[in-house]
């Protein structure tokens, strides 16, 4: 397989492994390529990509537009803190209007679970969904199983427990069917108004005890107490989460085993996890960091390589 | 007006001439005689078609007034015609709501030419606010033939317990839909695991079922009649099963959507699949359909509710709820093919609504009103914009060939037949 079957990258539950392998065998190239002395390189010169962004981000958007950078593309940027319909444009409207501008490739961050899936059906430029609200975010899914490859050289039979407010996290639910996908075994754990009812459905073990899931997996992937992202009290207070829910040094080393520690970021220090442990040798977050940008780098290229431009 | 119709096949269960091939002569509004064909009809040929009663829709929105760009009364009432509806009860919905004599009166004045019989839901609350009670005795003396304050679930306990108390003197009926306003707050779809996968906030069955469960208890502490609109889930369904047996005078029904789609239609983020209540699981639907056929289920309705692209037309959470389905619910029936016996699903848009209302039924018998709906089973058509009535055209069936459609409505005086029955 040389080429993705698929047109657009909307989320991981509509690719293959063999995509997923693809991207990576892909993204093992890039990241020699950022390891060189000259970075760049000219696979995408004459490709014009728009990075659209109407909810905040820092490190995805970066790391897209380095990405983009890395590949030579032409790079133009749209941001807007609130949806495009409060600012009485719609979604189509607004990406119709960069799309005149002769733009082959959106990159977009949506609020709206679905987002990139509308958009799909309504225009022809190429979709790389960076996170549609609590639905799926792809790239982060892939930069995540990515790194676990790297640390442990393999994802298959792994054990990974994802920790914090599953029922608010795209990258949870990309996360799931990615790790499946690639043939890990995977938990979920937090408070039981963060766990979507359903979600055992999807294959996955379910743990309401922090220090119980941690002695079963070999992996932590810590998710952000998304606070920004629930319109409802799901929890009583912060101070009681970090409390029952949060990682800290003493937890783990309770535990007779080390523990890969990851996090998608930004880290709300003290909350879902501690500064020790965040910082600590078994913390692969600044990995993550560094992978993403191989892991777009690979499916910019890959996809841009087959749409006809 | 004399019709003389031949060659039909009448499907109406408590007629004498059903499932017969008759022949019908109609004058001054009402069935002059019946009998079956024997080849020697005159008049109208409507070999291959099929009659039954006129049919009533108990549930949907006209957005007039205030809303006419997305549909007025009268692209309703044609919608409606074109539907097969002989009557159609309005939601009161509308901006102004509907909670006065002179909304009643606005309403039956801009329908009374038409064939299709509009009947006024009046508003349960003034200004639909859900806490204070309309003027009931004069919306029912204005001609309301029941009260709800439509699409809205009525939440306030004490309210419903009012309206219960005040309609049971004039044997009126409360309808509600029955929905927590606090279990599906920014709900986008059923809870489950087609929910999970999406990524989207469920709202979960017990939402509606705790609801029925609370207007039983008041029922039961009240008297009076409750309707329950646009039942949606099989935990309901239960619960108004066992309602019924213990002698409650409770009804409901079921809109056309939750009968031939389900959540897994969602997949792609449609936002013309986005409903209220919402499309439910596969076992939901099954439990729908049983309902209809033991009799839990009174109704089937179309819960029209026509929007505008720029209130539907977007994002799936940003998009507004509801469907048109005046037009589409007798081909969404034959889509069902045997799941549903056919005449049974007449019965529920015919005799069934007009029973909620305390109607007389219209049967298909010599000297009754002609109130009749005219129809071809097997017509294939397409809902575009050609053929669409309604002035919004969100509906996930917008561009697809369907099969059967009207053929024409016969309403006491008025009618419309079908050009091609015409000619």
């Amino acid at each position: 397989m040389s080429q993705l079957k698929t047109k657009h990258l909307l989320g991981i539950k509509d690719i293959t492994e063999e995509e997923i392998q693809l991207i990576f065998q892909t993204a093992d190239h890039f990241k020699d390529v950022l390891n060189r002395p000259i970075k760049k390189v000219p696979s995408l010169r004459d490709v014009t990509i728009a990075n659209v962004f109407f909810e905040n981000s820092t490190r995805t958007r970066l790391s897209f537009e380095l990405a983009e950078k890395r590949l030579s593309a032409d790079v133009i940027n749209f941001s807007s803190s609130s949806s495009s319909v409060k600012k009485g444009e719609t979604l189509l409207d607004t990406v119709n209007n960069i799309l005149s501008m002769k733009v082959d490739m959106i990159v977009m961050r949506h609020a709206s679970p679905g987002a990139p899936h509308f958009l799909a059906k309504h225009i022809k430029a190429t979709i790389i969904n960076a996170g549609d609200g609590t639905h799926e975010h792809p790239t982060q899914a892939l930069l995540d199983s990515f790194s676990i490859r790297e640390k442990f050289g393999d994802v298959a039979g792994r054990k990974i427990v994802i920790i914090g407010d599953i029922m608010h996290s795209r990258v949870a639910l990309s996360n799931i069917f990615a790790l499946q996908k690639l043939g890990a075994k995977v938990m979920v754990c937090g408070p039981a108004t963060l766990l979507p009812k359903y979600v055992k459905e999807l294959g996955v073990k379910v743990e309401l005890d922090v220090k119980k899931a941690l002695e079963w997996c070999d992996v932590a992937n810590v998710l952000r107490i998304q606070l920004e992202r629930q319109q409802m009290s799901y929890f009583p207070s912060l101070r009681e989460y970090a409390q029952y829910f949060g990682i800290n040094k003493k937890l783990l080393d309770s535990l007779d085993k080390p523990i890969t520690i990851m996090h998608p970021g930004p880290i709300n220090r003290g909350i879902e996890i501690t500064s020790d442990v965040a910082d600590s040798e078994h913390a692969i977050i600044l990995q993550q960091v560094e992978n993403g940008v191989a892991i777009r780098m690979a499916v910019l290229y890959l996809l841009a390589n087959q749409a006809p431009v | 007006m004399n019709l003389n119709l031949h060659n039909v096949r009448i499907i109406d269960r408590a007629s004498s001439f059903h499932q017969s091939l008759a022949d019908i002569q109609i004058s001054e509004g009402k069935i002059q005689k019946i009998k079956k064909s024997d080849g020697t009809g005159q008049g109208i040929d409507l070999k291959g078609m099929t009659m039954t009663p006129g049919w009533m829709d108990l549930s949907s929105s006209f957005c007039d007034p205030g809303m006419e760009h997305k549909e007025t009364i009268a692209s309703g009432l044609n919608a409606a015609l074109r539907g097969g509806f002989s009557d159609v009860c309005v939601m009161p919905n509308t901006i102004p709501y509907i909670d006065s004599k002179s909304g009643i009166e606005y309403l039956l004045s801009r329908a009374a030419q038409h064939v299709v019989r509009l009947r006024p839901i009046g508003g349960l609350s003034v200004k639909g606010d859900g806490e204070h009670l309309a003027e009931l005795l004069d919306l029912h003396h204005a001609g309301a033939v029941a009260f709800s304050d439509g699409t809205h679930p009525i939440h306030n306990s004490e309210l419903l317990l009012k309206a219960l108390q005040y309609t049971a003197a004039f044997d009126g009926l409360v309808i509600n839909r029955p929905m927590d306003v606090h279990l599906s707050k920014y709900g986008q779809m059923h809870e489950g695991i087609q929910s999970t996968l999406l990524g989207m906030k469920g709202i979960p069955a017990v939402a509606e079922s705790i609801m029925v469960e609370r207007d039983l208890s008041l029922l039961g502490y009240a008297g009076g009649r409750i309707h329950f609109g646009s039942i949606s889930t099989h935990e309901a369904i239960d619960k108004i099963r066992n309602a019924k047996k213990q002698g409650l005078r409770v009804t409901c029904d079921v809109p056309i959507h939750n009968l031939v789609f389900t959540d897994q239609d969602l997949g792609g983020f449609d936002p013309n699949f986005k409903l209220m209540p919402p499309l439910r699981t596969e076992s939901d639907r099954q439990a729908l359909i049983e309902g209809l056929k033991d009799g839990t289920i009174d109704a089937i309705t179309s819960d029209h509710q026509p929007q505008d692209t720029e209130n539907k037309n977007l994002e799936f959470d940003l998009s507004t709820a509801g469907a048109i389905s005046l037009q589409t619910v007798f081909s969404q029936l034959v889509s069902l093919g045997s799941e549903l016996p056919f005449d049974l699903a007449v019965e529920k848009l015919t005799s069934g609504p007009r029973r909620i209302l305390g109607l007389d039924p219209v049967t298909i018998e010599e000297g009754n009103d002609a109130v009749l709906s005219i129809f071809d089973l097997d017509s294939i058509w397409k809902l575009d914009r050609d053929s669409n009535a309604s002035l919004s055209h969100n509906t996930p069936l917008f561009g697809s060939d369907l099969r059967g459609q009207c053929m024409g409505v016969i309403n006491g005086r008025h009618y419309h037949l079908d050009k091609k029955l015409i000619s």
